[in-house]
């Protein structure tokens, strides 16, 4: 049986990362609070069995699966009730409704960015407005480590998928800061 | 600002944001997310966890009531679940009998069953009034 101890220290490893995702999917932080926690029971009551390997694509999976069950609720309030609906609901799924085609909202308060240095901080702006799935399997590589057939088993996706979605963040993540060197005029 | 010259360096710059003090959710985000954590580890299964079959799936209490239609329909639902959930990217292997068992297995995905199942009920429900009124 897994022990406490284990899982617990599997939980500290990604909570911060996961919630960042989260929050940068939907766009609210109760929200992304809440999908987390349901992630978190989810992988406890269901999964704990799993080997420690398994769990890392496995939570990343749920937490997917959560913030798409989020973006089709607000759908539904979106189809159902209108724009004010999704308004009160701080956004939608970024290719499902027009507040996605908004530029993505700011993942937190400008006072807590000041710690980033400028390069860190376009990089952050570039990444939170990557297409979901780009920002997901540039994250998942990116942040946790994952190989090719470890982000396709958490983003619920094939191998080649990956590759795609990966390539296309990369490429974007480079032209965008290649971009923002333009205007400072140096380097 | 300077360029990441390659992928490499990009990988590198977002670990740094990703370990930036600067990045790190607030306080009461943090108590949060340790309060789930602590609520997770507390829901920890004390006994082994029955492997979900088919037929334990289908069992009163565990909710794909709808799959008792039959293996097919079970099959057919599991790969249009599959289908919306990666806007049609379905891995080829999914449409494998033997891959579709293995998805049985899968908890969160026949919840996602029951909710597709709960929406499609719902929307027909308003349009069902939408018409009549």
């Amino acid at each position: 049986m897994t022990t406490a101890t284990e899982l617990n220290s599997f939980l500290v490893g990604v909570e911060q990362k996961a919630y960042r995702m989260a929050l940068m999917a939907v766009k609210n932080q109760a929200d992304a609070l809440d999908i987390v926690q349901d992630a978190m029971l989810t992988l406890a009551e269901k999964y704990a069995h799993k080997t420690a390997a398994d769990w890392t694509p496995l939570f990343y999976r749920i937490l997917r699966n959560r913030i798409t069950d989020t973006h089709r609720s607000r759908q539904r309030g979106w189809r159902r009730f209108g724009p004010a609906a999704a308004f009160d609901l701080d956004g939608d799924a970024d290719d499902a409704d027009p507040i996605a085609a908004l530029p993505a909202a700011p993942m937190s308060a400008p006072d807590a960015r000041s710690e980033l240095d400028a390069t860190t901080e376009r990089l952050a702006a570039l990444v939170e407005g990557l297409p979901q799935r780009q920002r997901e399997a540039f994250l998942l590589r990116a942040w946790e480590g994952l190989d090719v057939a470890q982000t396709a088993s958490a983003m619920g996706v094939t191998a080649g998928s990956v590759k795609t979605h990966y390539s296309r963040a990369v490429h974007a993540l480079r032209a965008g800061l290649r971009m923002d060197e333009v205007p400072s005029g140096h380097e | 600002m300077s360029e990441p010259a390659n992928e490499d360096d990009l990988l590198r710059l977002a670990r740094d944001w990703r370990d930036a003090p600067g990045a790190t959710p607030d306080a009461d985000v943090q108590a949060r997310l340790r309060l789930a954590r602590e609520q997770a580890i507390a829901a920890l299964p004390t006994t082994a966890p029955m492997v979900e079959t088919a037929d334990s799936a289908a069992a009163p209490g565990v909710p794909v009531r709808w799959l008792l239609g039959g293996a097919a329909t079970a099959g057919l639902a599991l790969v249009l679940t599959l289908a919306i959930r990666t806007d049609g990217d379905v891995p080829v292997d999914a449409l494998q009998v033997a891959a579709i068992e293995e998805m049985m297995d899968d908890q969160a995905l026949l919840e996602d069953l029951e909710f597709i199942a709960w929406v499609a009920a719902e929307e027909f429900a308003a349009e069902e009034i939408g018409e009549a009124g």
